[in-house]
């Protein structure tokens, strides 16, 4: 999977110059990455100031890997690899790994006919969204933020992750499919469907 | 835990890759192998629409997840500031005291195997041929004294002869020392060939 590895070089190129020392161009890198890096720390480990704490350090652990960095993967994906790994060390260190909920109906077909979805507004849509992926097992909710939001192939992720490409594919599938799930609950709810 | 990579019944395996399909990371051969499927399988088609929409929805939602605060930029300047002002400062206290423990292990492990090895060869002497755990020199430094009578061009044959050169000399007695490439036996030969050079070399001795 090669499609997508080079498509970063301005990226690269601030990398490149944070190497070399240049601390406007890793301000920069950072300002790329502050939004999906606070994003995706803070859904493995699920608070603000713990947070904060682990973007200053992932950010000073790519100042400092910088001249290390191969080129072999994306940027995106060495940047969210140092975070993911960070992030999980310190829930590992807290002892408060996010409880995993079992993966209801994961042999299921979703029916594909109209739901409560539909008659719910876009504003309001995008928070029982929210709710909807605060409701997912933290394997679910990072599969479908890496491969939607994130925009890593399916290669790209289960490097990050430590998964064979198979079961990203079918992580995300069965993911998106527990999330149509409780999108469908939260609307019900919110229309006071039955 | 990590879901089945069985597919259910009626999923076909090209419906899996739809995420990647629209994002437009697959291979040109998957590429092409999903829309060849999708051109026949209505199933397929309705769960791109499924995969489209909850793309939509996942994109939208994590946009507007709440932003850092306004002064972690600042955080993150100050902390790569104070590393290159004291790079020492980040090193890792647990393991520092991992590497530290480490190195006092292997520091006593050597001293006890030095110990044991200083215990044996004091039972058991190494052979003189080998007692000598010096560096060989890199070369040999003699001392010569030249006849009155000797030529330039003698000693400087003499000199091409052993690959040797003047690096002192000639002091107030007229003696030299002269560097002559190290290599086994070369003393004695190097010796041998001087004295045997008495119309050039009056006097000659080995520097240590």
């Amino acid at each position: 999977m090669d499609n997508a590895v080079t498509d970063d070089g301005p990226e690269r190129e601030l990398l490149a110059q944070s190497a070399a020392g240049d601390r406007e161009a890793f301000k920069r890198l950072y300002r790329c990455y502050e939004s999906r890096i606070y994003g995706y720390v803070r859904n493995i480990v699920g608070d603000a100031a713990l947070t904060d704490d682990l973007v200053v350090e992932t950010m000073t652990a790519v100042w400092h890997g910088a001249p290390r960095f191969g080129g072999a993967s994306r940027v995106s994906t060495w940047i969210l690899g140092i975070a993911r790994h960070k992030a999980i060390d310190a829930v590992r260190a807290r002892a408060r790994l996010p409880p995993l909920v079992p993966v209801a109906a994961a042999g299921e077909v979703e029916s594909m006919a109209p739901g409560p979805l539909e008659i719910v507004d876009g504003e309001r849509l995008t928070a029982l969204t929210a709710q909807a992926l605060a409701l997912l097992t933290s394997e679910h909710r990072e599969a479908l933020r890496l491969a939607f939001f994130e925009e890593l192939s399916y290669d790209e992720i289960a490097t990050l992750v430590g998964i064979p490409p198979n079961t990203v594919k079918s992580r995300v599938f069965y993911a998106k499919q527990a999330l149509k799930r409780h999108l469908d609950s939260l609307a019900r709810a919110e229309c006071g469907a039955v | 835990m990590s879901g089945p990579e069985e597919l259910p019944p009626g999923v076909h395996p090209q419906a899996l890759l739809l995420p990647w399909f629209l994002a437009g990371t697959l291979t040109e051969f998957e590429r092409e192998a999903v829309t060849a499927h999708l051109a026949t399988c209505r199933s397929c088609q309705l769960e791109l629409e499924a995969v489209q929409n909850t793309r939509r929805l996942v994109r939208e939602a994590l946009a507007a997840e709440p932003a850092a605060r306004p002064d972690l930029e600042a955080r993150v300047m100050q902390a790569i500031t104070r590393e290159a002002a004291a790079p020492a400062a980040v090193v890792n206290p647990m393991r520092a005291a991992r590497l530290w423990r480490l190195a006092a292990s292997v520091a006593f492990a050597t001293i006890a195997v030095e110990t044991a090895m200083i215990a044996f060869r004091t039972e058991h002497p190494l052979p003189v041929a080998v007692a000598s755990r010096g560096l060989a020199p890199e070369s040999l430094r003699v001392e010569l004294t030249l006849q009155p009578a000797a030529t330039e061009a003698s000693m400087r044959a003499l000199f091409l002869s052993l690959h040797a050169r003047i690096v002192d000399g000639p002091d107030a007695s007229g003696r030299y020392v002269v560097e002559i490439p190290s290599r086994p036996g070369a003393g004695a030969d190097a010796l041998a060939v001087l004295r045997q050079q008495g119309g050039v070399v009056r006097d000659v001795r080995l520097l240590r």
